[in-house]
């Protein structure tokens, strides 16, 4: 078993990259791959053939000061064990492609503590979704692009559609404006340079206008977190409430009240009966997208289990990012299963005290409203055939209801009857909002009877500011 | 009252303030790991500590009868808080080992003042003035268990 870390071994600190694994077998052999990082341990099933070499890349989250280890695992036990330490940055990393020498402009123009500069050849480019999210940015040319494998791309195009920074080197104009349509915040992102002394004004001027991060764990907590815990907080004061009015009422009438001896040892096999076992998952989700913008950034609040006593799991798609925010990592554990189209994440959770995972992931969605400016107001236009009934406009501070709208139909808010934002869901969105902006919020929930994955949520549809440079 | 009924209001006596302590604290602190742990094991102290105090109050100054009425009421005293227990153990706050190490202590302390109350009938009638002695040894106890509280919160690792 051969490791390679990604990304050259670079990883901003707390953010997820790649290793590459190289797995060789003499005979056919069943094998189980464990890594533990920041996440937990990630089991991966594998087949290696007969004097086959395997090499696959998979997404890791290291530890600041706790290098991953990697196990293979056989069915008589550990075969080889190695481990694999990154140099951690501080700040999100600028790639820069190998092919050109933008890194001496980088340093020798105006250096910036922003930008973490790393060079790598496009073969080194990340080869999954999640090595993308410690990279701010990418500085690279149209040679080392038509060289990216079909993985590279499908985890290039996702890292555009969340609003990724790219420059690219003297880019045709027909090339760029294909990159602009699969790219998220409808591409205003993106741009091609000439002169190497623009690469660090541009990037901190687009790193200016770059769409505020996501929420923090804490702000998704705040939203939806408090009417879980209240649900199992109080049918605990219940249960203990309930068996101790019991046992007196009972010891009241009962005229030899040792006969009730077992009573106590009966209620506390009850309770551990009823809270013991599968726990549940919710999600609370913040979705994020512009007006026009057929990308939308996700980022999820994932609480597993708390509601019960033992073993929980949810199931991930593939390409979600995943951070272990709460709960002993190491009490923890991610399964690829052979398809690797999704993955199961296990966890031994305690009553309530859930683990919580903030998850992020890009969804392609068509837009349902638009937003613009007109008169110095914010102009509301449905898309969509039904219109939501607890649509939210904010705006200068203020919340407005939106009206049931028909298909094209337009509505500007008046503000004499803008509202302060009162729920925590606007509230949030205020804070994240600039005061001229406008912002659509529109609740949604998915019914845990309807699906297997019960989900609260928001989805903000921000004002397109355009084309800034 | 007999002992079962005189246990079972002992213990309803200190419990009814520990759920509503706990259900108010299950309110304030969310559901964040450390401030839950630390909410069930001083709940798991107090449980101990109160529950010690009960079978050295149970058997203070009482007339001697039956062995199994005090054995009774003994076990409603250490048998009461089981839901309890059940629950700290769910939140994963005290392992079946802890629990366990605090019940040993307290059955010893039960066992301790039961061997002492039973003593008390073997003393002869002109002698009743040792029995005073054996109350005073109650107090001891009480005393004992109260004072040295922090010392044995630290054996059971509380």
């Amino acid at each position: 078993m051969e490791l390679q870390a990604g990304l050259g071994g670079h990883v901003a600190s707390g953010r997820a990259t790649e290793i590459q694994v190289r797995l060789f077998a003499a005979s056919p052999v069943e094998v189980e791959l464990e890594v533990m990082d920041g996440n937990g341990v990630t089991t991966l099933p594998l087949l290696l053939d007969e004097h086959k070499e395997k090499t696959f890349w998979l997404p890791v989250t290291p530890e600041r000061h706790r290098p991953i280890q990697v196990r293979l695992l056989t069915s008589q036990g550990t075969v080889i064990e190695k481990v694999l330490a990154f140099k951690h940055s501080r700040a999100g990393l600028t790639v820069i492609s190998s092919s050109i020498p933008v890194q001496k402009s980088l340093n020798w123009h105006q250096p910036s503590s922003d930008i973490s500069p790393v060079v790598l050849s496009a073969k080194s480019l990340p080869h999954s979704s999640q090595a993308y999210d410690g990279i701010e940015a990418i500085v690279t040319d149209s040679l080392s692009l038509s060289s990216l494998s079909h993985n590279q791309y499908r985890s290039l195009g996702n890292f555009l559609g969340q609003c990724g920074i790219m420059l690219i080197l003297d880019a045709d104009p027909l090339m760029l404006e294909r990159v602009h349509q699969f790219s998220g915040c409808n591409g205003r992102l993106i741009h091609s340079f000439e002169a190497l002394s623009q690469v660090t004004p541009l990037l901190l001027k687009l790193s200016a206008v770059h769409p505020p991060k996501p929420p923090s764990p804490q702000d998704l907590m705040s939203l939806g977190e408090s009417a879980l815990q209240n649900q199992t907080a109080t049918s605990l004061s219940l249960y203990l409430g309930g068996y101790m009015l019991f046992i007196t009422l009972v010891s009241w009438h009962m005229r030899k009240a040792r006969y009730l001896l077992p009573l106590p040892v009966l209620v506390a096999a009850a309770g551990i009966l009823a809270w013991s076992g599968a726990g549940s998952h919710q999600f609370i989700t913040w979705v994020e997208t512009e007006s026009n913008d057929n990308h939308a950034r996700v980022s999820s609040l994932l609480l597993l289990g708390g509601d019960r006593r033992g073993e929980s799991q949810a199931t991930l798609g593939a390409e979600t990012k995943l951070f272990n925010i709460r709960g002993d990592a190491h009490y923890s554990s991610l399964y690829y299963p052979l398809d690797a189209s999704h993955r199961v994440l296990h966890g031994h959770t305690h009553l309530l005290s859930p683990r919580a995972y903030q998850l992020t992931s890009v969804a392609r969605q068509s837009s349902r409203f638009q937003i613009s400016i007109s008169d110095g107001h914010p102009q509301v236009v449905f898309l969509g055939n039904t219109s939501p009934e607890e649509a939210q406009l904010m705006w200068r501070g203020k919340s407005y209801s939106v009206p049931v709208l028909s298909r094209n139909q337009r509505w500007q808010p008046d503000e004499i009857l803008g509202q302060p934002p009162a729920s925590a869901a606007e509230r949030l969105l205020n804070r994240r909002l600039a005061y001229v902006d406008p912002a659509l919020l529109l609740p949604f929930t998915t019914d845990s009877a309807n699906s297997s994955t019960p989900a609260i949520g928001w989805l903000v549809i921000r004002h397109n500011p355009g084309r800034l440079l | 009252m007999n002992q079962s009924r005189h246990a079972l209001t002992i213990s309803l006596f200190y419990s009814l303030p520990l759920l509503t302590w706990l259900s108010a604290q299950l309110d304030y602190i969310g559901w964040s790991a450390t401030g839950q742990q630390s909410v069930f094991h001083q709940l798991l102290a107090i449980l101990l500590l109160f529950q010690a105090m009960a079978t050295v109050l149970l058997l203070i100054n009482k007339p001697v009868n039956k062995w199994q009425h005090d054995v009774s009421g003994l076990s409603y005293i250490l048998l009461f808080p089981m839901p309890f227990l059940a629950l700290i153990w769910l939140t994963g706050s005290a392992s079946l080992l802890d629990l366990t190490r605090g019940l040993v202590l307290v059955v010893s302390v039960a066992a301790f003042a039961f061997l002492i109350r039973r003593s008390t009938a073997l003393i002869p009638a002109r002698l009743k003035i040792l029995e005073s002695g054996l109350s005073l040894a109650y107090v001891l106890i009480a005393v004992m268990i109260w004072n040295y509280r922090e010392l044995w919160w630290d054996w059971l690792a509380l």
